[in-house]
């Protein structure tokens, strides 16, 4: 029944995508992307990712969580990559999407448990400069300012 | 697996084959060229699973949140695609003003 709902799910996420898409879901680490959403300490909002991030509905997904916090005034986030293994560049530009997002109504976006291929990934395109990473969510919640900045 | 792969001894080495690309940005205020190179690794570098990446000349995206266009994939076209996707979904803002002194 598990294997059926991931065969749906899989089959799904492909008639979601454009023809060149295709492909790169079918390659060998596609993960089906998990995102569980926590509160940290001061509002901070943390979102756990886990599987892989690629072009087309992770994106989108990734992208609607952040609006939806924008929708109930939390501007302060983390992305918790901990548990993703692997993104493509469409991920990175998703980052950066909602970090300017994030930013443009006052707050701001960490990421934390960057590992691998996700921490080489930000280092190529120089996201790692902008966009600051922390090793654990904690960690990254510690460095955010004690009070909410003002939007 | 073609034979100039076989230059190389060791991963960390980073043997490459080049490719090159060009594309014009359109935005309003003028287009913008965009150089693209694509390298073909012997064997994934460090750190990457994929033999292809593909990186823009110039940052996107200067005011917000500046960054490099880039794509890697399992071919120069899942790569090329990929950083194109970028280079023309988030605007160039031309360079970074010098720090005062």
């Amino acid at each position: 029944m598990k294997a059926k709902s991931h065969r749906f799910r899989r089959n799904r996420q492909l008639q979601l995508c454009g023809p060149g898409e295709i492909s790169r879901l079918e390659g060998v680490n596609n993960v089906i992307l998990e995102i569980t959403k926590g509160q940290l300490k001061d509002g901070i909002a943390v979102l756990t990712l886990r599987g892989s991030i690629h072009t087309g509905p992770d994106c989108r997904r990734v992208e609607q969580e952040v609006e939806d916090l924008l929708r109930s005034n939390q501007t302060r986030a983390i992305f918790d990559f901990t548990g993703i293994t692997h993104i493509d560049s469409a991920a990175i530009g998703t980052v950066v999407r909602c970090y300017s997002k994030l930013k443009n109504a006052g707050g701001m976006l960490r990421l934390a448990g960057c590992n691998g291929m996700i921490d080489s990934s930000l280092k190529l395109t120089k996201v790692d400069k902008v966009i600051a990473i922390f090793p654990t969510a904690s960690a990254a919640a510690e460095d955010f300012p004690q009070t909410k900045p003002s939007a | 697996m073609n034979d100039w792969q076989f230059a190389q001894e060791n991963p960390a080495e980073q043997l490459a084959q080049l490719y090159f690309f060009s594309i014009m940005k359109r935005q309003a205020g003028g287009d913008i060229p965009f150089r693209i190179t694509v390298k073909e690794f012997a064997a994934p570098p460090p750190g990457q699973r994929l033999r292809f990446f593909a990186e823009a000349d110039k940052p996107v995206n200067q005011k917000t949140a500046s960054f490099v266009p880039c794509g890697w994939g399992n071919t120069v076209f899942n790569a090329l695609v990929d950083c194109v996707r970028l280079i023309r979904q988030f605007p160039y803002e031309g360079e970074e003003p010098p720090v005062p002194s």
